[in-house]
């Protein structure tokens, strides 16, 4: 497996647990959790497409001026971008999940199709 | 087995095998379109003068084939050095405005969600933490700094170095008590803004278009090389250092001016 596979695999990866998690977790934080996951695999698989055999960074030097072979500098400014709003996403999120563990003193959403269910093993937030 | 424990399998283990089903079969048909093999432009493997960072590798949006920027030339469209910032201030800059203002919304939301809060007993930071504080705040400024005003000739920018400037902040407010003030951070974000939209409309009125690069771009690899993208590297900077000082600033203390 080539140096790209292993990149492509990795995001492909983190996309599936970012997904996963989404879906299955209860707990707001392991949500949020998982949808850092899951951008951080968007990420990973943007720059991964972006890369080119023998490709070198997008900046121009006195050493790589002239025909020298970029790597494409367009997926990495998209994910520049994604950061920024990762990070608003989450400031966010964190926020609501707070003002939820305000309200319902617990950080646990409940599942509609078979109710709360309360064993020893959950965990109790206090 | 009794009922509560097939409950409660029924409950956790069977969203799990199902969604991984899911995901399986997603995946499947990704793998699928990445590794196609018909006819058109593939989405992996596709040569550089197919894509369109083609345009902006050799700084002309207008077709011209076999262009190659050297360093130290001039007369560009445009003269930043680090190509993915000549994309994302001056091609794309509208989309970096659009989400410097998704930024904005994310700030105001946690300054309006942030409820106010008893303020905790305050304790003062001990004298290593008071005297090592400021030494390290001054190189974490001249870095963040640095990050910033280099952004159009080294990796960094506006969003990296701003970033670095507010964990200065974060650590000031963390070892002392009164350092900075929520309302000056709203100001500076509001004319920061301001500035932002400001240069765009210069841009309409020298070349006609919205946030066009009206500067002359000298030489590529020098310090004023490109244009309006430094004055926007420099204004996104600081309107994102003061965005990302102030939420965390609410999460810090909650809405103290409120309570």
């Amino acid at each position: 497996m080539s140096v790209h596979g292993l990149f492509l695999y990795n995001a492909a990866a983190l996309i599936v647990i970012g997904i996963f998690g989404i879906l299955t977790r209860k707990n707001i934080i392991k949500i949020l959790l998982a949808i850092n996951i899951l951008q951080t695999g968007v990420n990973l698989l943007l720059v991964a497409v972006g890369w080119r055999p023998e490709g070198i960074a997008p900046i121009i030097t006195e050493q790589t001026s002239g025909m020298v072979q970029f790597v494409d500098p367009l997926p990495q400014a998209m994910v520049l971008t994604a950061i920024v709003i990762a990070f608003g996403t989450t400031a966010l999120g964190l926020i609501i999940a707070i003002n939820y563990f305000k309200t319902h003193g617990s950080l646990e959403t409940p599942s509609f199709l078979y109710g709360h269910m309360k064993s020893d093993e959950d965990e109790v937030v206090q | 087995m009794n009922r509560g424990t097939w409950m409660k399998i029924r409950a956790q283990v069977l969203p799990s095998i199902f969604v991984l089903l899911i995901l399986c079969a997603g995946s499947l048909l990704v793998y699928r379109a990445l590794t196609d093999e018909g006819e058109g432009v593939k989405v992996m493997g596709a040569p550089i003068p197919e894509r369109i960072s083609s345009r902006f590798i050799t700084k002309s949006v207008n077709q011209r084939d076999n262009v190659s920027v050297e360093f130290g030339e001039r007369g560009y469209e445009e003269g930043s050095a680090n190509l993915v910032t000549s994309v994302v201030v001056n091609y794309r800059a509208f989309d970096t405005l659009l989400e410097v203002i998704v930024l904005f919304a994310s700030a105001a939301g946690v300054a309006l969600l942030a409820a106010p809060r008893r303020r905790p007993r305050y304790r003062e930071s001990s004298v290593i933490v008071r005297n090592v504080v400021p030494i390290v705040n001054m190189l974490v400024f001249m870095t963040g700094a640095v990050i910033i005003l280099r952004g159009h000739l080294s990796p960094g920018g506006g969003f990296a170095g701003g970033a670095v400037i507010a964990s200065g902040f974060i650590l000031l407010s963390l070892a002392f008590r009164h350092t900075i003030r929520g309302r000056l951070l709203i100001v500076l974000e509001s004319v920061m803004g301001l500035g932002i939209l400001g240069v765009g409309l210069l841009g309409i009125y020298y070349d006609g278009y919205f946030l066009s690069n009206f500067l002359p771009t000298g030489r590529v690899g020098s310090f004023f090389s490109s244009g309006t993208v430094l004055i926007l590297y420099l204004l996104i900077g600081v309107k994102v250092l003061s965005e990302i000082a102030g939420i965390s600033l609410s999460f810090l203390r909650g809405e103290e001016e409120k309570a």
